[in-house]
This record gives structure tokens, sequence and C-alpha cells, in this order.
């Protein structure tokens, strides 16, 4: 049998459909037992493997105009940066799927990645993970919550595509089809501005969005090879991403 | 031989040693890491069969199939239903935590009692003695003091089940709640919409059926029209950023464009018995006079006027923040009025009739109270006041409902959190949380058919959890339960063989006349699923009146809504988000509370740099906003996407968790009108 | 008291007065325990260490106590490898720095990290591909040679050198010393250099990232050469630190020259290099990313001031000065271009650690600020009471200075 090719599972995602109402970040959380915030922690501090970010195009009212950027982690295909840099090979890139994985039973909670990360998309646990008295019975049973003073990230809700080829495999398959593996942003979002797949795939929508006029990355000369692309059919929207870094001074 | 010192230290060096080339320190080694993955405070998830379960979200009018992944019965994720005819398969962010509402530490579980400032655990036929103790009295001395029931979510059975038992209270009145709009007769049809003209309405970020609008973005144009820059502002494709509260003149301009250039539709005009009057009321809004009053150049009242019929049908809707309340009659009608220019009623891709599903028998209109809005009810006329905000979805400002009280009056809250309504009620009784208890939801306000979704307990209540309905059978001595009830409604709806079954399960579709019996109609709902039925009601014959006797309040809300103030210069406009503006939410809602930007949070007010700098302020400073009503402490945040002059005042949950929604709009006052939505405010630094 | 512990013909106070020297810097070390304490307690939590200020006060404090330590291993290399005797009067001394320099750098880093208690995990499973790793390994296996060679320091005390085997354990010692001095440099080169390497490999921070000599990024030669050259400066910033607290002379002065000449000439080279790596990276590296240099610096308080200071007045300068032998002359000068140096360098780990972080890199970031909270402080203030406390307790009764005697003669 010939061998499988190894996927490459990425998303790209419409800026022109982000509403910016963060049902991502709120499946996201559920998903993965992300817990919710310590009374002290800010947005500085908080874990949000899906963030929504706003950029704006830098003018003044009434000509101020923004647009909803989610963040996630962006699954570098090359040179990976957290991968490249952890001490204890506690990230590493899964062959077949490309998808960067976070081992925090093996993290030693150095944060490394985290300074190495351009994307901000690693968040380290400042405080115990934990939930309101009777509320871990709410908790995934897929995935396992982390513990203090390590690091996590998005990992593109790996248990689902777990979940996804044992039910193919109880039914026999060997692969899973396009659309049984969905990881949780991508359900969630009430505007469908997530198209999920294997880019590998030439003919997948994702593959073929991301090839299309208007998709970009973000931070392309850094060289990173990310599987995350967004569109955008509005000018003034890749002008802002161009226009530089930092000048957002307020909310984001 | 004795053993010496000597011989003693190289025994234990040698042996320390050598007891490195056993597993003993490994394994210790080891074993010290596998502790640090199990820490007493990381919880473990918890185990048995994985099940899928169907229910319906009534957490907001939208009504969106839910799928629920449970472990043995307990849900852990929540997710849309694929293909379902209204939602889309969507679920909103609260949607999709509305699992963990049952579960809050903070919910109410037993009857409660008002003892000065706090409140007290009491049995709950001490509520129920008390408020018939009321009633009784108030029949007795036949005074013209009345019951009223105030409902967050008008349009279910149990809704029909406290009107009928108003009817047969003394000068019993039914309220909805302030922004809940059961009673609307049209659905949109937004697959075919052209264009939409909304102002204020949150149209692509909590507004009708988030799922159904969205699915149709793409086919039609947004014209957002709105002082704060919202979600919707931004995706719209075209902003008209208003002054505050000038709704009324906007449309009226518009109008006055429109019936000048000609672009209105005839038909629909002769439909109308008072055209004239509102084209006199129109004329005096020429776009010079609606620019002065909007702050918009009038080229652009112009275009807009265009833009709205010049593609395909046009549909303008009055919008109803769930933060600001509902927008004063005034503004409603003048905006209602383009509908008629437009021709848009009762026409593919504009306003179609929306239908009720069939009522169990006795439930008539004639035996029920007639639905009435807050500000119906005459000043200080309620002696008792029921309040079922068990899932409101927004915040209500008190001063609108507190000066309708009867000077000695009793409030009962049915409610799951003491945050809402309970804050000022005398009794708290703790109703079923979301996936407690069957329920109904009715077709959501944008959706021109006839629904009734089930909603499907997936959890047990608290022991003492008490429903409205059992409530009232408590006090009545007796009465149907409300899923008995539920019962017959569907056995009415199987009786009258019309409409559709969509099967959460597998996305199927059945017809009613393909169901055995309401026995199975039953189950099938139960299970997961809602019924449908399409075919149009029929159409209202006769003319419309597009002003009616409002035209004095049309151009009062068109000529100045909020006058200048030389101590409060500022507008204070507050803002919500259906899914957490109206009570005690998810914790997981940190997540766009606190742990990032995505809202700044109800203990927050946003600023243009320019009035910051006026008043002396910088960026996250401690502010006092200050109304003639009252005032509250607020953190600032400059933005200069804010328009200069205005303080935005987001109404939700905070990041430091002790500020509750409602406190400021308590500051805001109320209008002559009932309406909340603006008022003049002051800044000083804390 | 404890007069038999003390070298003969050495001048030391009373133990009494000793004790109440000692004394404040127990009590802070007890505050300093009490906050990493704290730390490692409660969590991370009580830093103000965020998500982007993944690194801190804490990393900050590391690298320059590991650059300022470097003297250990330099003038190791230099009495032992290069032969200059004459610098044997401060050897002793340098190890003690470095060794508390090194010893309080890995306790902080323990912690520092989330779980210290998986700190072996490198060593079971390293990643050949990281820095860390590397700083990792070189920097254990060093503090084991900084403490072998602390041994014969410690073993010649008055009092144990009369246990027989002691002695000849430490004089075997000293014959392989140069062994271990070759070891330590080895290990030092590759460690100073990884811990500028962990920098200038970062991709994806722009301002840090440098391109590569090798598979070794420019920034792994810079900071080895600058650790190279400001061990010594800092070498003589202590020693005369402890004149001034001991109350007389311990070393010639023309080894202080000595010692500041290698500072200057080592700085220079650096200053040089430093320069061209810097002209590379505004106009090669950062255009090639997509970034401009202008970017960097266009946030208050790090305009290119910084810069500025870094390369030139903490640098060019204090390097011009060490090399004119009239101003090593006077201490004045000496001492003052020694602690320019060795802010120089304080300046240049700073830059890369903290503006490295504060720097936004997408769109939508803000250039942020992190101030450390009093137990970031306090931990490290326990690093700096522990230092004085070994170096007082080493100088008291061990011979950190071999001319001390002489000098005390004369």
């Amino acid at each position: 049998m010939a061998a499988k090719k190894p996927a490459r599972y990425g998303m790209v995602i419409d800026l022109d459909r982000c509403t910016g109402c963060g049902a991502c970040m709120v499946a996201c959380a559920i998903e993965n037992n992300v817990p919710p915030a310590n009374p002290e922690a800010t947005e500085r501090t908080g874990i949000t493997w899906m963030r929504v970010q706003r950029l704006g195009n830098g003018r003044p009212f009434p000509d101020s105009r923004a647009v909803f950027f989610p963040i996630l982690c962006q699954q570098c295909g090359h040179h990976t940066p957290c991968v490249a840099v952890c001490p204890q090979n506690a990230v590493e890139v899964d062959a077949a799927t490309g998808i960067v994985d976070q081992m925090p039973q093996r993290c030693l909670g150095c944060r490394y990645c985290m300074a190495a990360c351009p994307y901000h998309a690693r968040y380290f646990n400042w405080w115990d993970p934990a939930w309101p008295a009777g509320m871990e019975k709410t908790l995934n049973p897929d995935v396992a919550p982390r513990m203090r003073g390590v690091v996590e990230k998005c990992n593109l809700c790996h248990g689902r595509l777990h979940r996804a080829q044992a039910k193919a495999a109880a039914e026999g398959r060997r692969e899973i089809t396009a659309g049984e593996y969905v990881p949780a942003c991508v359900e969630a979002c009430p505007a469908k501005a997530i198209t999920f797949g294997d880019l590998a795939d030439d003919q997948s929508e994702v593959a073929q969005l991301a090839r299309s006029e208007g998709a970009f990355r973000l931070l392309e000369k850094l060289g990173t090879e990310s599987k995350v692309y967004y569109r955008s059919e509005r000018p003034w929207v890749h002008q802002a991403v161009k226009s530089g870094i930092g000048k957002e001074p307020q909310r984001g | 031989m004795g053993l010496g010192r000597r011989d003693l230290l190289k025994l234990m060096g040698g042996g320390a040693a050598g007891l490195f080339l056993t597993p003993v320190p490994w394994r210790l080694i080891d074993g010290v890491a596998i502790r640090t993955e199990n820490w007493p405070g990381v919880p473990d998830p918890p185990r048995g069969e994985v099940r899928t379960r169907y229910t319906t979200c009534t957490l907001c009018p939208a009504a969106c199939g839910v799928r629920a992944r449970s472990v043995v019965d307990q849900p852990v994720s929540l997710a849309g239903v694929a293909a379902h005819p209204t939602s889309a398969g969507v679920l909103c962010a609260a949607g999709l935590c509305g699992h963990h509402l049952p579960l809050l530490p903070s919910r109410v579980r037993q009857p409660l009692a008002r003892r000065g400032d706090k409140f007290q655990p009491v049995p709950i036929d001490t509520v129920a003695a008390a408020v018939a103790a009321a009633l009784e009295d108030i029949r007795n001395s036949g005074s013209a003091e009345r019951v009223a029931v105030l409902d967050a979510r008008p349009g279910r059975t149990a809704s029909l089940i406290y009107r009928r038992w108003l009817g047969t209270a003394p000068n019993g009145i039914y309220l909805l709640a302030p922004s809940a709009d059961s009673s609307a007769s049209l659905g949109i049809d937004i697959a075919r919409t052209g264009t939409v003209l909304s102002f204020g309405a949150p149209v692509l970020d909590g507004w009708g059926t988030p799922g159904r609008v969205l699915e149709a973005r793409r086919s039609f144009r947004l014209i957002q029209v709105e002082t704060r820059q919202s979600r919707t502002a931004l995706l719209a494709d075209g902003w008209l950023p208003i002054r505050p509260g000038t709704e009324a003149a906007l449309a009226l301009g518009i109008a006055n464009v429109l019936i000048a250039e000609k672009l209105y539709d005839a038909a629909a005009a002769r439909s109308a018995s008072d055209f004239a009057e509102y084209a006199a009321l129109a004329a005096e809004f020429p776009p010079q006079r609606a620019a002065e009053l909007t702050g918009l150049p009038a080229q652009t009242i112009v275009a807009a006027a265009r833009d709205f019929v010049g593609h395909g049908t046009a549909v303008a809707v009055a919008g109803s923040d769930p933060g600001a309340g509902p927008m004063g009659d005034g503004e409603r009608i003048a905006i209602a009025a383009l509908n008629v220019l437009a021709g848009s009623i009762g026409r593919e891709g504009g306003f179609l009739p929306r239908g009720e599903a069939p009522r169990p028998p006795g439930f008539e209109e004639a035996a029920l109270a007639p639905e009435h809005g807050i500000a119906d009810a005459p000043d200080a006329s309620i002696r008792v006041l029921i309040i079922d905000d068990a899932r409101a979805a927004g915040a209500w400002c008190w001063s609108a409902i507190e000066r309708k009280l009867a000077r000695a009056h009793i409030v009962v809250a049915l409610t799951g959190s003491l945050d809402g309504a309970a804050r000022h009620a005398d009794f708290v009784v703790p109703a079923p949380a979301y996936l407690e208890e069957v329920e109904d939801a009715p077709a959501p306000p944008d959706v021109p058919a006839a629904m009734f979704s089930l909603a499907g307990a997936l959890l047990k209540p608290p022991p003492e959890a008490v429903d409205g309905v059992d409530f009232l059978n408590r006090m009545a001595g007796g009465g149907a339960a409300l899923a008995d009830v539920l019962k017959e409604r569907v056995a009415a709806i199987h009786a009258a063989r019309r409409g559709e079954v969509f099967h959460y399960t597998d996305g199927a579709r059945t017809a009613v006349s393909d169901v055995k019996s309401a026995e199975d109609l039953w189950k099938a709902l139960e299970e997961g699923g809602c019924w449908i039925d399409r075919r149009p009601a029929p159409k209202q014959e006769g003319r419309v009146t597009i002003l009616g006797a409002a035209a004095d309040r049309v151009l009062e809300a068109a000529s100045g809504r909020l006058p200048a103030d030389a101590l409060y210069p500022l507008a204070l406009v507050p803002y919500g988000w259906r899914g957490a503006s109206g009570g005690a939410v998810s914790p997981i809602m940190t997540k766009l509370y606190q742990e990032s930007d995505v809202e700044t949070g109800g203990d927050t007010v946003e600023l243009h740099p320019d009035t910051a700098q006026r008043y002396g302020i910088a960026d996250r400073q401690v502010a006092i906003v200050q109304t003639r009503c009252g005032s509250c402490r607020r953190r600032v945040r400059v933005d200069d996407a804010v328009m200069p002059g205005v303080i935005q005042a987001e109404v939700g949950p905070s990041a430091s968790g002790n500020c509750r929604p409602e406190a400021l709009l308590d500051a805001c006052g109320v209008a002559g009108d009932g309406t909340w939505r603006l008022a003049r405010a002051s800044l000083r630094r804390a | 008291m404890d007069r038999s512990y003390i070298a003969r013909g050495l001048d030391r106070c009373a133990t009494r007065r000793f004790l109440m020297w000692l004394l404040p810097w127990a009590l802070l070390l007890a505050f300093g325990v009490y906050s990493a304490g704290l730390c490692l307690v409660k969590g991370l939590n009580q830093t103000n260490m965020d998500n982007r200020f993944a690194f801190g006060l804490w990393i900050f404090l590391d690298l320059t106590v590991i650059a300022l330590g470097a003297g250990a291993f330099f003038t190791g290399f230099l009495v032992y490898i290069l032969r200059m005797h004459e610098l044997k009067a401060v050897i002793n001394s340098a190890v003690v720095i470095g060794l508390v320099c090194y010893s309080g750098a890995v306790t902080v880093l323990m912690v520092d990290v989330g779980q210290p208690l998986r700190a072996w995990f490198t060593f079971w499973h390293p990643n050949v591909h990281s820095m860390l790793t590397e700083v990792t390994f070189c920097i254990t296996c060093y503090l084991t040679v900084l403490a072998i060679e602390y041994l014969p320091l410690l073993l010649k005390n008055r009092r144990l050198r009369q246990v027989p085997s002691f002695l000849v354990f430490e004089f075997e010692l000293h014959r392989v010393m140069y062994v271990l001095a070759g070891v330590g440099t080895f290990l030092s080169f590759f460690h100073q250099g990884s811990l500028g390497g962990l920098y200038g490999v970062l991709r994806g921070r722009p301002f840090a990232f440098r391109e590569a000599l090798g598979v070794w990024p420019s920034t792994f030669f810079l900071f080895v050469l600058s650790a190279a050259a400001v061990g010594p400066s800092f070498v003589l910033l202590t020693t005369w630190l402890v004149e001034k607290i001991a109350g007389h002379q311990l070393v010639e002065r023309p080894v202080m020259q000595k010692l500041g000449r290698l500072s200057g000439v080592l700085l220079i080279v650096y200053v040089l290099l430093k320069a061209i790596d810097t002209l590379v990276w505004m106009n090669r590296t950062t255009p090639a990313e997509g970034f401009s240099p202008q970017q960097f610096y266009g946030f208050e308080p790090f305009g290119v001031w910084i810069l500025f200071a870094e390369i030139v007045v903490f640098g060019l300068l204090p390097a011009v000065i060490l090399l004119d032998a009239r101003r090593r002359r006077s201490q004045a000068w000496l001492l003052t271009a020694a602690g320019f140096a060795c802010a120089g360098v304080a300046l240049n780990r700073f830059v890369m650690t903290i503006q490295t972080l504060a720097l936004p890199t997408l769109p939508f970031d803000r250039f942020l600020s992190y101030w450390p909270s009093w137990q970031e402080v306090g931990t490290f203030l326990a690093v700096v009471a522990y230092g004085v406390l070994v170096y007082s307790l080493s100088y008291r009764y061990l011979i950190l200075f071999p001319q001390e005697r002489d000098l005390k003669a004369r």
C-alpha cells in the first residue's frame, strides 16, 4: 500500500468575515481545558490559545477602521522557532500532520520558546489552574489539564484528530475524511470565517484559498512558513499589516 | 579486627557511588518528575461514556439548536446543530459555555427573602403565602393596584400561562421586558434582502438569529448608523457615525430625500393612510437640517438615502442594544416608516409575516391578559411584581421599573443569580438554570415563520428549584405543570398537521402529517428538534398607519434627544452584548473580559484622547462618571476611534468581578418614554 | 577566637567585628530566601513577568553576572595556559568570584523556571539544536570545574592543611591545574558564547537576530569577547573594593594595571567587531526580515541613545582609557574605566534581554514596559548577599591574595 502523503494541516482566516465576537476563544478554552483566569490575571498573564486581536488603520475618528485578527499558534513549518530552542525537546513538529505539538509534561517552564515566538502564541501557567468548585466535571476527558509553571499553546485540537482517527479505525478505515477532524475554533466560528484542512492537498478548499489573491501570512519574511493564512479583499487591511509594528496605542 | 572509622567512611562512600548504578535514584527522580504532573491542584477530568445529546439554547430569543457532548450525563462542551433551519449550525460565545451556568457557585439554589441588605433562606411556601396575601388584599380592598408579571422571554408557553393567570388575577397586567419584542408579527427574509439600514442594531454581533444573519451576509449590503464604532459598524459596508440620539433626525432626513427624489415605493405609500402627514413631517428635515442635527455631511445623507433603495429590497431596522435598552417610540416609528417608503413590507427580501405555533386548548387570546410594554403601566400602580428574568439577555435600568411600583409593593424575582432583578427583589425564587428543565422557545423575532423549539433538560435542577409556572400553581393551590402544558401544546401542533419537524440528531425533516402520534412528536422534539411552518400567515389587509397618534413623539425625537447641559456636557452612551449583559456569565468569559482586550469590560469607559485630556484623565486611570441621577467609578480607556464628547460605557462583566452590569444604568436615569440609552454626563478624576 | 583558622601573617579583624559585618548580609540573605521561597511555593505569578516579558530581571542579571564572573576562566587561562604569572596575585579571588557568580546564577535559574524539579530533563532529553541545552550543560560542568578549582584554596586553610591527605590531594590537584584551566576555558568559551547565541538565533525577534558564522550567530562570539574583556575589569574592581573594606593593600599596583590593559585590549577589539556587526545587522539582516532599524529605536525610553551609550560611552571610551598607560597608573581613571566597561557589558545584556522582549513584532502589538516585583529584586539580593558572605568567609579564612603578606611586610 502506498505510503500516505504527510498532511500539512492549516487554516485560512477570512478577515472580512471575522466579527471579533470571541466565540473561537471560548470554544478553544472549553475544548482544551484552559482554566478561567485567576482573579489577578490580566491580558498579559492570561491563557488564550486563540486570541482575537484588533488592528486599526491608525486614523482617528471618524476615519478609524479596524479589523479583527484571530491569533493562534501559526504552526510554523520551517525554522520553527520554538522547536529549535526548547532545551528538553518538549516541542516538536509532527511529521505526519505538520502540527507543532507541545508536551506540557516535559516542559521545564524556562520560557525560552515564548521569547522565540514572534507571534506571541505561547502562554505560561503563572498560576495553578483553578476552576470554580464543582465545575471540574465539565472538563473535556480527551485533554490533560496542565500544571503550574509550564508553557502551553494551540495544537490544532490534536485531541480531536486522535478522536477522528480512532473513530475511523473503529470503522475499519485507515484515513479520516476531510471534515471529520475540525478544531474547536473552526467549528464554533459563527461567521464561518475559518477554513481548515490539509494544505498539502492541492484540491482542498484551504489550499486553494491559501493560494488566492489577497491571502497572506504574518511576518512572511521571517521565513517561518506558517500554516495559518489570512485573507482580505480590503486594500487598507493589507496596508495596515505592512505599515509597521507597534503603532497601536490601545485596544488589542 | 574491627571496623575502623576509615572503613566506615569508605563503606559509605562506596555505597553512595554504587547506589547510582542501581535503579533506585533514577526511579526516585522519575517519581519526583511524575509528581510535578500531578500536583493536588490539577483537576482530573471525569471519565465515563461519552454521549451526544441535543437541546435548544434558551439564553436568548435566537433559539439555536444545541449539540451537547456529555460524559455520562454531564455536558462538557456544546456546539451548534448543522443544517438547523434558522441557526445554521451556529452557537455564539455565550451559548458555547452555557453548560457552565447551572454549576456557578454563586447561583441561587433556594428561596430567599430580603432582610435589610441581606438575603436569608426561607421555605417557598413563605414566599407564595406572602404573594397570595397581597393578592387577597387587593381583591378585598377593591383597589386599582395591579399584579404584574414582567417576562424577559415572552412568547414561550410559560408566557401564555402567565398571561392566563394574570387574566384571573386582580388587575393583572402582563409586561414585556425592555427590548423584548415577542409580538413582532413580521420577520425579515434576510437571505434575499438587498440592503439593511440598521440604526444601532448589532446586526452582526448578536442580533436576531446570528447563524442565519451571518450566513446571508455576503448577499446584503449593510449600512450601520451608530455613534459608536461597534463590531457591526466595523464590518458594515458603510458606517454613519451620527451624534448620540439623532436616529430619528437621520431617518426623517433620509425620508425627505426619498420623497423629494421620488425614490420611494408609490404603491406602498398609497396603502398608508397618513402618508401626507408623514411627508409633511419629513419635509421639515431636509438634508441640511438633518446634517446639522446628526453631524453628518448633507451629501452623505443624500448618498445614504439613494444607497438604501438602490440595491434590491431595502430593510430598515431599529436597534436595541443589550446594554442601552430599547429605543423610544419616536425613533422606532421614524425608522419603521422607511420600510413603508422602501416598500419592503410583505415583499420577498423584506418583512414577511411571522407566526406562532398552535396553542393548547384554553389559551385563546381572549382568555389571556394582553401584552404591554413597561411604559404602558401607570406610575406607582403595581402592588405585586413577579419578574421572570432567569434568562435575561440584556441589562435593565431599574428606575424604569421602579417608578411603576406602588409605595407598598412586593417584588418576587424568578431568577438564577443575585445580579439582575434580584438586586431589588423582596423575594428570590430559585429558577431552574439553563439545561435543567424542559422548556420551549418560539420563533426568533427575525424569522418569518412559525416555530416551536423544545429545549430538553440535560441536567437535574437542585431540589429546591421552582419554575415560574410551579410558583403560580403554588399560589393558586394547583394547576398543570409546565411540562404537561408543553405536551398539550405539542398535541395541538400535531393535530394541526402543518409544518415539519427538523431533527437535530441527523438533520432529517419529517412532515408533521407523517408523524403517527402526539407522543411520537413529543419524543422527536425532546430528543432534539424543532417544528417549523414556513407557510406564511395570512397578510394583514387594510391600510397601514405610519405615524398614528405618535407624530409629536417622532418630531420630539428628531428635534433633539439630548439637550445641551452646561454642567454635564458629555454624552454617556452605554452598550452591551447580548450574551453577557444580562447577568451571571460563565467563568470562562474571562477569556474575553479579562485575559484579552476583546471586551474592555463593565468597569471601563472609553474616551477620545481629546475628551480625556480636557478632563485631565490618562489612559487606565480611574474616573467618576457623574450624571444627574447618580455616579459610578470607571477605569478610563483612551481610544481615538471614539467620537469626541462621548463616553462609551460597556455594560457587562468586569475583570475585577465586582462591578455589576446594571450599576451604570442606574446612573443613566430614565427618560420620559422609559428609555435609558442616553444621558448627559460629566467626568472627573477619582 | 578563630585565629587558628586564619593564615599566619595576615591581618584580620576581631571575630566579633567580623560577625557584625556578616550580620546585615545574613539578614538580606534571609529576606532573599523568603522572596525566592514565595516564588517557589506560590508560583511565578509573584513576579511581574508576563507572557510578553517571559524573561525579566533575573535573566538579565544572570547574564550580567555570568559575564562579570568570566574573570575566573579568563584569568585562569592567562595564568595557566599563557603563563602570565603576575596574575597569580588575583587568580584565587577571581575563582571565588566566579564560583559565587555561577552558583548564584544557577540558583536564581532554579527559581526562574516553572518546574525546578524537572531541571534534569535537559540532561535526559537534550535538544542538540538549542542554545539553552548547550548553556545548561556547559554551565553545570563549569560550576563543577570552579568547585574543583576552589577546593585547593579551601584545603590550604591553616587548619585543614593539617590533614595530610588533604595536602597531598591539593598538591596533586595543583599539578593538573592547567588541565582544569583549559577545560574551564573551553567550557566558558562555549557557554558565554551560547548565552549570546540564545538571542542571536531568535529568528522571531529581528532586534536580537544575527547572521551566523558557521552554526553560531555573531552574538556568540561577541558575548565571549565581551565577557573576556570585562572579566579582568571586574576582578580589578572587586580587588579595589576588598582593599577599601579591608583597609590595606592586597595586590601590587602593576598587577591592577596589567588587568586594566588586558581589559582595554580585548575591549577595543570587541568594540570594533561590535560596530561592524551592528552595521551589518542594520543594513542587511534587519531589512531582509522585513523590519527597519528605526522601528527598534522609535520607542521611548529605548532611543538610539542606548546604542550610542553601549558602544561608545561604555565601550569605546573605557577601552581608550585602559589602553593609555598613563591613565592606567591613575587609580581614579583605572577604576572608572573598569566600571564603565562593566556597565557597558551590563547594558549590552540588558538590551539583549529586556529591549528584545519589549519591542513589538506584530502589527497589532504594542511596546510594553516591565518593572520587577519586590520578590524578584529580593531573590536577586539574596544572591548578592550570598556572594558577599561566601567571599567574606573566603577572604578571612583562605589565602585569596598571595601578595598580601609581602605587601604587609613592606
